[in-house]
């Protein structure tokens, strides 16, 4: 009788290589797995919709997934560096991890990913890489499948439509928007990356050469191309919200900051954030959302899995569920979360896309045409850069 | 023997420190950082505002420090044995209990242009539509950093110096002075701060050194460009570019430098205070203490107040709110947040309480073998150095957390170690054990011993005569005790974020994270939440004093055992 479950387990060991696949392998093994997924906690709509998440994977797969809530990506990375750093390969404690940008590129740059992997989830096959392609290139970085995409990113302005009629439409708009309402507006401070991110955009918008930042910035003359963004942040600091002496730490504290009144002009990375935001009371119903002409910076988000996890399979499992037409639907849904998809409408079958149909478009949020251009990440090298000169400037 | 159980508790700082200095000279063979070298310090200098870091540190820390150590003896001198003291000191353990962050986001809301002072008067006058952009809070100079550290740790000076004041037959002095024409002012100065000063020296350095390496206060109501030193120092150990944790390392290592200079610093200036206070005895000049003084403590007390009490309505406003727009003095008012919370906080509760009520029993139970111990040893005539063991005890609470807890991590995951609860139940200790101890070592040692021989004449037992008589005559500063060691538990942050990665999530914990978004209202409810916790430690210590008492009425009165 003892010998029964080994027999079993050879059994289905043999079957499992004969018949299935490699995804009913991890399946297999997925069933009956904790992930620990570390993701942001400071937001109540995304803690909900991960609870979500983890009653459904239970319910289709057995597995169980327990969000562990972070303030800052950046510790999560430092977790699994100390690991490394100790010498524990195996049994890491970090299954899953949020993350996109410069946190990833570090991680793979020192070997701290697992993978490649997203070419075994079966619906890595609906995302829209080819319309989207920063689900391919993370800030630059080649994703090489050590990623699997998970919602869209574009910076937008959101602005109290209450106080302000026409919103500005450029940079030099918004200089003059600083000059009619002084205090009215500001932005993080880098190297928060909201920060680091508005910062890229008005270089973008005010250089003369914008093809040098897609080089890297060594190759660049730093100086000549950022001359007209600092030019710009020294006529516009002293119109800003406490003249510029301090800043505000992420789009978050910026979203309270508007809330209070205190501030017209906020932005965020998600261009739904405003909807979302009015659905849970936390903004006025007078808020909406604007975008430059120009366009504006782009990007993706990402789930990944660290190089010393145990429970790969079933992080992959998770990772696949967070890519499915029904939790990507879900998470659309500006009264749930509000973040945009990664996956080609085109690519789904009638049934998967009426989920996204049928989704009320929120507020605040702007139709895909008004939306704009998606403006591409500069290099990966510029933001640190870019960050010390605007520290050398401003933060000493 | 209290020394071995006191070095078993000063391991994870000890170890920390090696795991911070190693990086700080270079060596990280993860990051393929195998040489030493002092590139990291060179690097952590370069860094843009590290000067301007330093100073801000200095003048937040220390000026805080002096200006809370100030703050309690203007209090005594001006209130202190009096009606209104006793009812000072009835306030103070639970706002103590206050967890710093809560109470920064708190008094953040009230003084911020936005806030609800401005509110209550902007709904009352019409003035102003939106919120003025006046800097009074996150300002570049760190004044109102300063201000949130004075308020907050003055408290904790008075709370000790309410322990040690008992011993100084304060009366009495003030008595002797008055009858020589001697103002309060000049008795306090010459005669009694002086003892009792020796007695504060190393929870005053305590402070000092809390104050100077402070992150998630400084995070809240610090400046930005540049923070403190301790805030740079964090972003370092969280940046993206992973070679940064160098010179991360070697900023924790400057900031426990810093952190030792000052001390020193304020150790060597003792003497010349010394000598001042000698020539003021020797002048022999007497003045009677002008009503300034009084003045100045009643607005400070006054202050204090406004701060605390505004801070705790203001987070229970905001936990009860729907929307709350400026300039409405009060929010549309909604249940939801409280309806969400009990299965939101289960988990995290439970962990709380459990964690919390383990590392604070277990902290009593040392500290009154140690006692008990100092007791035996007296009666030996060995010659016992307190003095040195309390220095040993203080170590964790005089290291920055930042200087040796990155280290402590990589040394618990090599160990394998992380992720035990009960190794989450020991880095708490190392900060719950020097608190129980200095909460309870005063009325303990205070403590007659006659009732011992008395009740060791009647029983014949030792240990009948300690359960009977000791302890049932010191049950109201155990239960203090208690109290105490629960909410420094459920306060500790970072020690709890390193142990087990993030896997240990306590109300504090979640706290934390949800602060970081920007919903005021769950992160209130949080807040809350977190703060209860003590707050209702502290009321079940009382109500378990007055049920145990309830027929002994001599015990029944505050502090009967003190006076």
């Amino acid at each position: 009788m003892k010998r029964l479950p080994l027999i079993f387990a050879l059994l289905s060991t043999l079957l499992g290589t004969a018949f299935a696949d490699d995804w009913d392998d991890i399946l297999a093994d997925a069933r009956g797995q904790t992930v620990y997924f570390h993701a942001w906690g400071g937001s109540q709509p995304i803690n909900d919709y991960l609870s979500w998440v983890a009653q459904r994977v239970d319910e289709e797969y057995g597995v169980e997934l327990q969000h562990v809530k972070v303030a800052e990506t950046g510790a999560v990375v430092s977790q699994v560096l100390s690991e490394k750093t100790a010498g524990r390969d195996q049994n890491g404690s970090v299954d899953l991890v949020w993350i996109n940008g410069e946190n990833f590129a570090a991680m793979k740059a020192n070997g701290l990913l697992f993978g490649p992997f997203t070419q075994n989830l079966p619906n890595y096959a609906l995302v829209d890489t080819a319309n989207k392609p920063t689900t391919r290139f993370d800030f630059t970085t080649p994703v090489d499948g050590l990623e699997a995409p998970w919602g869209m990113a574009q910076l937008v302005f959101i602005y109290d439509s209450a106080r302000l009629d026409t919103p500005p439409s450029s940079m030099a708009d918004l200089l003059d928007f600083a000059k009619a309402n002084p205090g009215r507006f500001t932005y993080p401070a880098p190297p928060a990356f909201h920060g680091t991110t508005f910062i890229k955009q008005a270089l973008l918008e005010l250089t003369d050469t914008p093809d040098a930042l897609y080089q890297p910035v060594e190759a660049a003359d730093f100086d000549t191309v950022t001359a007209p963004l600092w030019a710009f942040l020294d006529e516009l600091h002293p119109l800003m919200w406490r003249r510029g002496q301090t800043f505000t730490n992420g789009a978050p504290e910026m979203q309270r900051l508007l809330a209070d009144g205190e501030i017209a002009i906020s932005l965020s990375f998600n261009p739904n954030d405003a909807s979302n935001l009015i659905a849970t009371g936390e903004l006025p119903d007078s808020v909406r959302t604007y975008v430059h002409d120009a366009g504006s910076i782009g990007n993706t988000h990402f789930v990944a899995i660290p190089y010393n996890s145990s429970q790969t399979a079933a992080a992959q499992v998770v990772a696949n569920f967070l890519m499915s037409p029904e939790a990507q639907a879900r998470k659309a849904d500006t009264n749930v979360w509000g973040d945009p998809t990664v996956l080609a409408l085109d690519k789904l079958d009638a049934n998967q896309r009426g989920l996204f149909d049928a989704l009320p478009r929120g507020v605040a949020t702007l139709a895909p045409d008004e939306l704009g251009a998606v403006l591409r990440e500069p290099h990966a090298s510029w933001v640190g850069a870019l960050e010390q000169a605007w520290l050398e400037r401003y933060a000493r | 023997m209290p020394t071995l159980i006191l070095a078993v508790f000063l391991i994870p700082v000890g170890v920390g420190l090696a795991g911070t200095w190693l990086p700080a000279f270079g060596w990280f063979p993860a990051l393929g950082q195998r040489q030493f070298t002092v590139q990291p310090w060179h690097d952590l200098f370069a860094y843009p505002g590290v000067s301007k870091a330093v100073g801000l540190t200095l003048l937040s820390g220390l000026g805080s420090a002096v200006l809370a150590l100030s703050m309690c003896l203007l209090l005594l001198i001006a209130f202190y044995p009096s009606a209104l003291f006793r009812r000072i000191e009835r306030l103070l353990a639970p706002i103590l209990s206050v967890p710093h962050a809560a109470f920064a986001i708190g008094l953040g809301f009230l003084i911020a242009p936005s806030g609800w002072l401005v509110r209550l008067f902007a709904s009352a006058t019409g003035w102003p539509e939106y919120p003025p952009n006046w800097l009074t809070f996150q300002d570049p100079w760190g004044l109102s950093l300063l201000f949130v550290l004075t308020l907050k740790e003055a408290p904790f000076l008075l709370f000790m110096a309410l322990a040690s004041l008992p011993a100084l037959k304060v009366r009495e002095t003030l008595w002797l002075g008055r009858s020589l024409g001697y103002g309060r002012a000049k008795i306090w100065l010459t005669l009694l701060w002086p003892p009792l000063f020796s007695r504060l020296r190393l929870p005053f350095y305590a402070v000092v050194a809390y104050n100077l390496s402070v992150v998630d206060l400084a995070l809240i109501a610090g400046p930005t460009t540049p923070p403190t030193l301790a805030v740079l120092v964090n972003r370092l150990f969280n940046d993206p570019d992973l070679l940064w944790r160098l010179p991360g390392a070697a900023g924790a290592t400057a900031l426990l430098l810093l952190t030792v200079l000052v001390i020193v610093t304020l150790r060597s200036l003792e003497p010349l205070v010394r000598a001042w206070r000698l020539q003021a005895v020797r002048s022999g000049r007497r003045r009677q203490t002008s009503m300034m003084l009084t003045t100045v403590a009643a607005l400070a007390l006054g202050i204090a107040a406004l701060a605390y009490g505004g801070a705790l309505v203001v987070l229970v406003l905001w936990s009860l709110a729907g929307q709350w727009r400026f300039p409405a003095a009060l929010p549309a008012f909604s249940l939801r947040f409280w309806q969400q919370a009990p299965e939101q906080l289960g988990s995290a509760l439970w962990l709380t309480l459990s964690t919390g009520l383990s590392a604070a029993v277990i902290a009593l139970v040392l500290v009154i073998a140690a006692l008990e111990n100092e007791v035996r040893l007296r009666y030996q005539n060995v010659q016992f150095n307190t003095q040195r063991l309390l220095w040993l005890l203080y170590l964790p609470l005089l290291v920055p957390q930042i200087a040796f807890l990155f280290g402590f991590q990589v040394s618990l995951i090599w160990l394998n170690l992380d992720r035990h609860w009960w190794v989450l139940v020991w880095s708490h200790l190392v900060f719950v054990l020097p608190y129980t101890f200095l909460t309870l070592s005063g009325p303990y040692r205070a403590f007659d011993d006659r009732y011992t021989w008395l009740g060791l004449t009647l029983s014949g037992s030792r240990w009948r005569t300690w359960f009977g008589i000791k302890l049932g005559m010191l049950w109201r500063p155990i239960g203090y005790t208690l109290a105490t060691g629960f909410a420094v538990s459920v306060a500790q942050y970072l020690p709890t974020l390193f142990i087990g990665g993030g896997r240990f999530a306590t109300l504090t914990t979640e706290a934390v994270s949800l602060a970081s978004g920007s919903d005021r209202r769950t992160a209130a409810a949080y807040a809350l939440a977190q703060q209860g916790l003590p707050l209702i430690g502290f009321a079940l210590a009382a109500l378990a004093v007055g049920w145990r008492y309830r027929r002994h009425r001599a015990l029944q009165q505050d502090g009967a055992l003190s006076r």
